[in-house]
């Protein structure tokens, strides 16, 4: 099924929760999160939880929780409330590792979000500050255009304003897994990943694939 | 027992062709030429994390490695090998004994590694589920699963389970299979600092 996609607001940012299940407690870990904690969150207002992954492959944590907000004020005043600190308190005793970022967007990629289920094939790396203007460029006149016609959508370059690192991501997305398998297995892939290596460090990616805790 | 010695490395801003000359002439075969180690397989990380570069070398025995990283000649490369390269590390694999282990040859196909430490705690339900289930269901998901590894030295997390595929299709329907999904979560409820590795064949050594 083609996927189709909805432009994001440009000041909408990305609050994004990553954490490991604690062992025997996945069961009570997805009727919590289904029942109380996604609803709890999307109720307020402030953020909307559009998504929740696993890593099928790349680092943990294993999960990963997507939030969208109009602001970085929105997002303040959601981790301010007492309903969400109750949460995530209550998210607390069911999981390990957690950790969060704020995301906010970044040049030159305009941020789309997928209608339909989707799988993501996301890069993250640290841009060498010298080669900046050259960076840019080739994410819009190569990297964006080669990735669309490997078969991977590139809907969201993003900045870390606050978390641990690497400083980019930027977001692929894919109908199915085993075209995102395709699109790295081929030799424009690895010829487009050389060169985007001479512009970064710490460069790394993961493949997501949806929880199926978000609807 | 063979045992794997394994490089990573990002290749150095502008000197990529200059590696590549280098690691096929010189690095590759002069290791190869001492008959301590073969260097089976170079890969690139298509996603995971960092280095990019891995190249694995396997020894028949830890006295063989010994042998080779004590030698002048060894030294001699990996001193030319660092003008070249950053993010250097190595880590010395030895077999876990759950996996039979392969015959010392040049490795074709994809790579999916997974990587993490057992919980103290749970280590002989590990062992069980390993065996029992994991491995089994792994192959039947078109992974065959040629080495299970123990870090003997270097960085953490301490086992590698490594899968090889000829078709990387195999991983991506692996990937969309929830029986896939639910057999990681089993996994994860006995190991932590879990992650995982697509290798794909740098076109140096092997294809």
């Amino acid at each position: 099924m083609a996927c189709t996609f909805k432009k994001v607001n440009t000041m909408t940012v990305k609050f994004i929760q990553y954490w490991d299940v604690l062992s025997e407690r996945e069961e009570e870990f997805r009727k919590f999160a289904l029942k109380s904690y996604i609803p709890g969150i999307n109720d307020t207002g402030l953020l909307k939880i559009i998504e929740s992954w696993y890593v099928a492959s790349g680092e943990g944590p294993y999960y990963i929780m997507e939030g969208v907000a109009d602001s970085v004020k929105n997002v303040n005043n959601l981790l301010q409330m007492d309903e969400f600190q109750k949460l995530n308190h209550l998210l607390h005793f069911l999981t390990t590792n957690y950790k969060t970022k704020l995301l906010v967007p970044t040049d030159p990629v305009e941020n789309v979000v997928p209608e339909h289920k989707n799988y993501r094939f996301n890069h993250h790396y640290d841009v060498i500050y010298d080669k900046y203007d050259d960076y840019l460029r080739f994410i819009k006149d190569e990297h964006i255009p080669t990735m669309d016609e490997l078969g991977v959508k590139i809907i969201g370059g993003w900045y870390v304003a606050i978390g641990p690192g690497p400083n980019i991501v930027i977001e692929g997305s894919c109908t199915n897994a085993k075209q995102i398998l395709e699109a790295i297995g081929s030799k424009r892939y690895q010829e487009l990943i050389s060169k985007l290596l001479t512009m970064v460090n710490g460069f790394g990616s993961k493949i997501l694939v949806a929880t199926g805790l978000v609807s | 027992m063979p045992v794997k010695l394994i490089h990573y490395w990002n290749v150095l801003h502008g000197h990529k062709a200059e590696f590549d000359s280098f690691f096929i002439r010189q690095f590759v075969q002069q290791i190869d030429i001492t008959g301590l180690m073969k260097i089976v397989g170079s890969w690139h990380v298509a996603s995971g994390e960092g280095p990019y570069f891995i190249a694995e070398g396997v020894s028949n025995s830890v006295d063989e490695v010994e042998s080779l990283i004590m030698s002048s000649e060894y030294l001699e490369l990996r001193n030319k090998l660092f003008r070249l390269v950053g993010n250097y590390s190595t880590k010395l694999l030895v077999p876990t004994g759950r996996i039979s282990t392969q015959p010392i040859e040049i490795e074709h196909g994809y790579k999916f590694n997974q990587h993490f430490n057992i919980n103290a705690a749970d280590y002989y339900a590990y062992t069980t589920f390993a065996e029992k289930e994991h491995i089994p269901r792994m192959q039947s998901f078109g992974i065959e699963m040629v080495g299970g590894w123990h870090v003997d030295v270097g960085a953490t997390p301490y086992v590698i389970s490594e899968g090889r595929t000829k078709d990387l299709s195999s991983i991506g329907a692996m990937l969309e299979n929830p029986d896939y999904h639910a057999l990681t979560l089993k996994l994860l409820s006995m190991v932590s600092n879990y992650g995982c590795k697509v290798l794909v064949p740098s076109g140096h050594v092997n294809t």
